[in-house]
C-alpha cells in the first residue's frame, strides 16, 4: 500500500476544488466578519467546503469499485427539500408571519412602487438571453432581481436547478449589499431638491378585520389570475394570516423563530450540494454574478424613475420623494433603512421611514407576484 | 419563437401583469379599509 492509496483525496484534488473551498471560506468570512446575510451565507459556505473535498460522503456519488450509488446527506436534503420546493415554501410561511402589512394600509398607493422596482428582473432576462442563456436559465437569473432569496430559489429550482448555487449566492450577496448598491444609483438619478422632498405622514390604525382579509383576498386574486403562482403567494399569505388572526400567537412565533431558523439551516446547506466545482467554477457563474448586479441596479432605476414620473402629475406639496421608489425592491427592511438614512443625511428633519417601509412591503408582495408571473409565463414561451 | 422575442414579450406581459396585480391589491386595500376602517390616532382626533 503506498501513500496514494492512503490519502487518495490529496491526489484527486484539483484547482477547481481549491477555488471552491476558497469561495466557501470567503462566504464564511463575509457572514461572520461583515454580517452579510449570515444565516444563509454561513451554511452555504460551509457546505461548499464539504462538497468540494474529493470522495466526499456529503453528496451522492457512484462508488468507483462497485458502481453503486452512494447516497450523500446533502443530496438527500436537496432532493427532499429543494427539488420538491418544500424548503422555500416553508420559508415563505415564516416570512409571511414576520411581515406587517399595516404600513400599506396607511399609504396604499406606495404599493405600486413594488411593481416598478421589479424592472431589473425583466431587464436581466433580456440581458441573459443576449448573453446566450436559454429562456429558462435567463428567467432564473433574472429573478435574482426579486431581491428575495426564497423566490429566487423557488423559480430557479423549477427552471434551472443546475444554476441554483450561483443564483443563490448572487441573490443573498446583493441583498446584503443593498446599502452599497442603491445610494450611488439614487444620487445619480435624483437632484438634491428631489431628495429633500418631505412627505406627509398618515397616522391611523388599521382594523384587525382588514389585516385578516388582506392575505385571503391577495391569495384569491393571485390564484384566479395566475394559478401557478398560488404556492408562492399562498404560503406567504398563509404565514401572514397566522400572524394576523390573533388566535394562533404560538404558531406565529414558532413560524417566525423556530421554523425560520430550522429551514434556513437546511436550505443553506442543501443549496451548497449544488456548489460542486465542476458546476460552479465556470464562466457562466461569473456572468450570473454580474447579471445579478445588473438586476439590482435596474430595480433601483425602475423604482426611482417611476416616482419621478408620478411626480409629474402630482401637485406641489403632494410630491413623492423619488428615493422612496428604490424601496420597491424586496430587500426588507434593509432598503427602507437605507433610504431613510439617505433622507436624513440630506435633511435631518425629513422622516421618510414610514413611507419607505410601505414601499418596501409593497416590494415584498411585488417580488412574489413577479416570481409567480414568471412561473406562469415561461412555459408559454418554451 | 426566438429567445429574444420571447424575452421581450415576457418583459412586456410581466411588467404589465405586476402593475395590474398591484393596482387590484391597491383597490382591495382601499375597499377593505373603507368597509372596516381603523381608528384614527388621538392626535388626528384632536384635529
Amino acid at each position: 500500500m503506498d501513500f496514494k492509496d492512503l490519502f487518495p483525496v490529496i491526489y484527486s484534488i484539483t484547482w477547481q476544488h481549491l477555488v471552491m473551498i476558497c469561495i466557501g471560506m470567503i462566504m464564511i468570512y463575509l457572514a461572520i466578519k461583515k454580517e452579510y446575510e449570515p444565516t444563509l451565507l454561513l451554511p452555504m459556505g460551509f457546505g461548499a467546503i464539504m462538497v468540494n473535498i474529493p470522495f466526499t460522503s456529503a453528496v451522492s456519488q457512484v462508488d468507483p469499485e462497485t458502481g453503486k450509488m452512494l447516497e450523500g446527506a446533502l443530496s438527500v436534503f436537496y432532493e427532499a427539500g429543494i427539488a420538491t420546493e418544500v424548503f422555500p415554501l416553508l420559508i415563505f410561511i415564516a416570512i409571511g408571519a414576520m411581515i406587517d402589512f399595516s404600513p400599506l394600509f396607511k399609504k396604499p398607493f406606495l404599493l405600486l412602487f413594488g411593481a416598478a422596482a421589479q424592472l431589473g428582473i425583466f431587464f436581466t432576462i433580456i440581458a441573459a438571453v443576449l448573453l446566450g442563456f436559454d429562456l429558462k436559465e435567463a428567467a432564473s437569473i433574472g429573478i435574482i432581481g426579486a431581491a428575495d432569496g426564497p423566490t429566487s430559489i423557488f423559480v430557479s429550482s423549477r427552471f434551472a436547478p443546475h444554476l441554483l448555487g450561483p443564483i443563490s449566492v448572487a441573490a443573498y450577496s446583493y441583498m446584503a449589499l443593498v446599502p452599497i448598491i442603491q445610494p450611488p444609483i439614487i444620487r445619480l438619478l435624483t437632484s438634491k431638491k428631489e431628495r429633500l422632498i418631505r412627505m406627509e405622514a398618515h397616522a391611523k390604525t388599521v382594523s384587525r378585520t382588514s389585516l385578516i382579509l388582506f392575505p385571503i383576498i391577495v391569495t384569491v386574486i393571485a390564484g384566479i389570475v395566475a394559478p401557478s403562482s398560488i404556492a408562492l403567494i399562498g404560503f406567504l399569505m398563509f404565514g401572514n394570516l397566522i400572524r394576523e388572526c390573533g388566535v394562533l400567537n404560538k404558531l406565529s412565533l414558532a413560524a417566525q423563530n423556530e421554523l425560520a431558523s430550522l429551514v434556513t439551516i437546511l436550505l443553506g446547506i442543501s443549496i451548497a450540494s449544488t456548489m460542486v466545482a465542476e458546476r460552479f467554477v465556470r464562466v457562466d457563474t461569473l456572468m450570473i454574478i454580474g447579471l445579478g448586479l445588473v438586476a439590482f441596479v435596474f430595480d433601483t432605476f425602475g423604482g426611482v424613475m417611476f416616482a419621478k414620473l408620478v411626480n409629474v402629475f402630482l401637485p406641489e406639496g403632494k410630491k413623492i420623494n423619488p428615493m422612496i421608489g428604490a424601496c420597491g425592491i424586496s430587500a426588507f427592511p434593509m432598503s427602507a433603512r437605507v433610504i431613510h438614512n439617505m433622507g436624513q443625511k440630506e435633511d435631518p428633519f425629513n422622516f421618510l421611514l414610514m413611507h419607505a417601509v410601505s414601499a418596501n412591503v409593497g416590494g415584498q408582495i411585488g417580488s412574489v407576484i413577479a416570481g409567480g408571473l414568471i412561473l406562469a409565463l415561461i412555459p408559454l414561451f418554451t | 419563437m426566438d429567445p429574444l422575442t420571447a424575452a421581450l414579450k415576457i418583459t412586456a406581459i410581466g411588467m404589465t401583469g405586476i402593475f395590474v396585480f398591484m393596482f387590484i391589491f391597491y383597490l382591495s386595500i382601499r375597499l377593505i379599509d373603507k368597509i372596516f376602517p381603523g381608528e384614527p390616532l388621538p392626535n388626528d382626533k384632536a384635529k
